[in-house]
């Protein structure tokens, strides 16, 4: 298993979780700085005197490399024979390839360009309908072949599966979760983000594959599926058959609004980026603070700090803070006192609070 | 959130700290009720420790395992935290005096408090854990009773009106209004800062802020597993593989947990005192909502229980974690939820002038003038009738044939029979009285429903019980499998999902 400092030049170069990140809050301008330049909000924050609270426990992680260690054990026997049990792949499948980097758990591949190479020939090898495709893959390695994210742009892909259909091969992409599945109790938000990057996945692929511009190319499957656990133990559940579709189509249209937005960011940068403290510049830039702040990002409690300095209603809440407008909260409680509207937005807010107050004195 | 609870906000704004949302408190709090928090290794389900005891306890018993992934470890801590919440809750096999439909007192509530949701989940891993049982193993081990009755916990948790498992965060959030954002308050640590911090509002935002920081949910401070736990937790991984004494280490680790699991603790008996010392009275319709609680606790998790210890009856059906399984249960199931919405609110609505403003806002509730009285009832039979001039407000619900109570008569039944359309803000409306008929009803005057003295009133109808009705859907809901289009409501799972469940399918349709 691999040393968890080992982790972080994978986790520098995987995508995934900066766009997943920046999908959290769009319209911040820190936050799209940090996800396209690669900066961590965390070492903004400590930058800025504030501590940061969104590290990743150890366990947590062992967990997740112990997970997926099982899963892929012995020619990935465990995960093959439940996705056979639900016929998400035939009963006689065979062949495993593990793309996994060997600081990330696998056996042979030692570097991204090493895996980079390997799941380029595996794609392009999937033209030929004789080919002997392995049907389950993991840690297919993708390299986004636009200009999406600076400075690069890479994506881990969990696990693929590979079936030959009548003339062509058709991969559908996975996402595995070390959460466990608890049926029709399952956190729906757990599952809508395990959705979320599966389409991540699926959309990427369906790019690399347009892009390589091959004749009988694999079909990128619009179906995907998601693994979890059995509570309190290391038995996959899979959900298969997860409509991908739309997921795929949001993360389309989220990498190109990131790439407007990037660029337009970028161009307002008069120096070479070489030039700047990325820091700096990202801890000094427009925010929009939101709750959703508190779920991922280091510099919440500082952005927190202005809104309550300002006196902005996103203090008391979204909903508050959508109904407040551009009226601090001061002003909205001289409004329900009574106090004389200055404006149209101030008299139709009074209208709105003092048509509630009925029994809220 | 609507726009009152906006107004609310401010006005707690103004008062810089929490207001109350209601005029009355909504749950009972037991005298001395039994109160457990759960910490675990994070990425895993099941508990590394337990802090638990009865409210006026000395001390709470406070359990950990040495590493939080050894199952048999963890089994042990669980089998004995399990003993205890069982013969709280004076469960069958686990008490001398079991609570039976004969014994219900609503003064003995068994009540559990948690400090937040992610305890009450903990509740349903308990139940994954230790639920799983083989052909002829013993059903009433102390870990299978606890699986059952975790279970049972977590599925009640979903219930309206439920007495018995109290979040705690979700009590404080239902019974005040915070200065706030909702979300940070999802932490019980932070909701219980509010009553407490110094300062004025500027200032207290941070110190509530800061008193947030610590964590009441079971997953840990990460920092707090990187430098303190994981090196003790790899130190003690060594010492096994030696051969060597663990005792130190995991006295070390007990010792890092401890603080961890009375901070969750704290929390809760602060958020119970918060509740206490408020001076707004119980809601009189708690007392139906308890007996309610109990009565569901007998019929539903001791009459089970009862069948397990009974050696010459089948094993009654267990209900799955996961799912029903079942079209007959999910159903019956469903209609339980309705009746327990319906019955929640109509309990409580007469007796809490913010919830009658809640209906009234809403369009659940409407303000009439009687205009009329008459019996339209043959011969000796009753039957009341008035002509009411309703005030229409912005949201207005109101149907033909649906029910509503008077307020103040929580028994009381009307159905509206018509609506006539005057105006914008005025519609006039029959309605037929199912309950009372000839008995008196209190309000402005106390007077039968025929009487002529009603006519000129004014009076708030607000909505009625009419939870019997789906109580009756849930129990008819299992008459049906044998019905038209049984073949479609009542079919089989459509995969086999495992050799238990169809067991306890097989025993399902068989009691």
């Amino acid at each position: 298993m691999p040393g968890l400092d080992e982790l972080s030049e994978e986790a520098r170069r995987n995508t995934r979780g900066r766009f997943e990140q920046w999908v959290k809050n769009p319209q911040c301008e820190a936050n799209t700085l940090s996800a396209v330049l690669n900066v961590k909000l965390s070492d903004v924050a400590k930058s800025l005197n504030y501590e940061p609270e969104y590290g990743q426990s150890p366990f947590a992680i062992q967990r997740g490399l112990q997970f997926e260690g099982w899963l892929f054990k012995e020619d990935a026997e465990v995960i093959r024979g439940a996705m056979e049990k639900i016929e998400l792949l035939p009963a006689d499948s065979a062949g495993f390839l593990d793309l996994r980097l060997t600081s990330n758990g696998g056996k042979t591949v030692r570097s991204t360009d090493e895996a980079l190479e390997k799941s380029h020939a595996l794609i392009t090898n999937l033209v030929n309908v004789e080919f002997d495709a392995p049907t389950i893959v993991a840690g297919l390695l993708l390299k986004i072949p636009k200009g999406v994210m600076l400075p690069e742009a890479t994506l881990i892909i969990d696990i693929i599966t590979i079936q030959k259909l009548d003339t062509k091969f058709e991969i559908q992409v996975g996402e595995i979760k070390v959460f466990p599945d608890r049926g029709g109790h399952t956190d729906a938000g757990e599952i809508a983000t395990a959705r979320a990057q599966a389409g991540v996945y699926q959309h990427a692929l369906q790019l690399t594959v347009d892009a390589l511009n091959l004749g009988n190319a694999p079909m990128v499957s619009t179906s995907g599926f998601l693994v979890f656990t059995w509570p309190g133990s290391n038995s996959p559940v899979i959900r298969k058959g997860e409509d991908l579709t739309y997921l795929a189509k949001r993360a389309e249209k989220g990498f190109d609004q990131l790439d407007r937005v990037a660029a337009e960011v970028l161009s307002r940068q008069e120096k070479n980026l070489a030039d700047v403290d990325l820091k700096d510049w990202i801890a000094h830039s427009r925010t929009e603070y939101k709750e959703v702040c508190w779920s991922f990002c280091d510099l919440a409690p500082r952005c927190q700090d202005l809104a309550i300095a300002e006196d902005r209603g996103i203090v008391l809440g979204t909903e508050a803070s959508k109904i407040l407008g551009s009226v601090t909260i001061s002003r909205a409680l001289e409004l329900l006192d009574g106090a004389d509207s200055a404006s149209e937005v101030e008299k139709s807010l009074q209208e709105q609070l003092i048509g509630a107050i009925w029994g809220a004195d | 959130m609507s726009l009152r609870e906006i107004v609310l906000q401010l006005k707690a704004v103004e008062a810089s700290q929490p207001v109350p949302r209601y005029s009355s408190l909504h749950i009972r709090q037991a005298e001395n009720p039994f109160m457990v928090a759960f910490v675990r290794m994070a990425g895993e389900s099941r508990p590394w420790g337990i802090v638990y005891g009865r409210l006026r306890d000395k001390a709470p018993r406070i359990l950990t395992a040495g590493d939080g992934r050894n199952r048999e470890a963890v089994s042990q801590i669980c089998e004995e935290f399990g003993v205890a919440m069982l013969q709280y809750c004076r469960a069958e096999g686990h008490s001398f005096n079991p609570i039976t439909k004969d014994n219900i007192d609503p003064e003995e509530l068994p009540q559990i408090w948690v400090p937040g949701e992610r305890h009450i989940e903990m509740l349903h891993y308990l139940e994954y854990a230790f639920w799983r049982v083989r052909k002829g193993d013993d059903r009433t081990k102390p870990l299978t009773v606890l699986a059952r009755l975790a279970g049972w916990l977590f599925r009640e948790s979903g219930r309206s009106g439920q007495q018995q498992i109290i979040d705690a965060s979700r009590a404080l959030r239902d019974a005040y209004v915070f200065p706030s954002d909702s979300l940070s308050l999802g932490n019980l640590t932070t909701a219980v800062a509010w009553f407490n911090a110094a300062g004025e509002l500027p200032e207290k935002r941070i110190n509530v802020r800061e008193a947030g920081k610590q964590r009441v949910s079971p997953t840990l401070d990460p920092t707090l597993d990187s430098k303190i736990l994981a090196p003790l937790v790899e130190e003690r991984a060594k010492l096994l593989k030696e051969g060597k004494s663990l005792d130190l280490v995991e006295k070390k680790i007990h010792d890092a947990l401890e603080p961890e699991l009375m901070a969750r603790w704290n929390a809760m008996v602060d958020a119970y005192r918060i509740l206490a010392n408020d001076t707004r009275m119980e809601n009189s319709g708690v007392k139906k909502l308890v007996e309610k609680t109990m009565s569901k606790f007998v019929s539903e998790f001791q009459y089970v229980e009862r069948g397990h210890l009974d050696p010459d009856s089948a094993p009654p059906f267990t209900p799955h974690p996961e799912t029903d399984f079942h079209g007959s249960a999910a159903a019956a199931g469903y209609f339980r939820m309705q009746a327990a919405d319906v019955a929640w609110i109509a309990s409580l609505i007469h007796d809490d002038e913010e919830l009658q403003y809640e209906a009234l806002s809403t369009g659940h509730a409407f303000f009439a003038e009687i205009t009329k009285v008459w019996n339209s009832g043959d011969g000796r039979s009753t039957v009341p009738n008035w002509q009411l001039l309703v005030d229409v407000g912005d949201v207005q619900r109101m149907r033909d044939g649906e029910s509503y109570a008077l307020l103040q008569n929580d028994k009381s039944s009307t159905r509206v029979k018509s609506i006539e359309v005057l105006g914008n803000d005025v519609w006039n409306v029959h309605v037929e009285w199912f309950s009372p008929k000839t008995k008196d009803l209190y309000g402005p005057i106390n007077a039968r429903p025929t009487d002529p003295a009603w006519v000129g009133q004014r009076v708030l109808f607000v909505p009625t019980d009419t939870s019997a009705l789906a109580d009756k859907q849930a129990q008819a809901v299992w008459s049906a499998k044998d019905g038209i289009g049984a073949w479609l409501t009542h079919g089989r799972a459509p995969a086999a999902v495992d050799t238990n469940i169809i067991d306890d399918i097989t025993q399902l349709e068989s009691n």
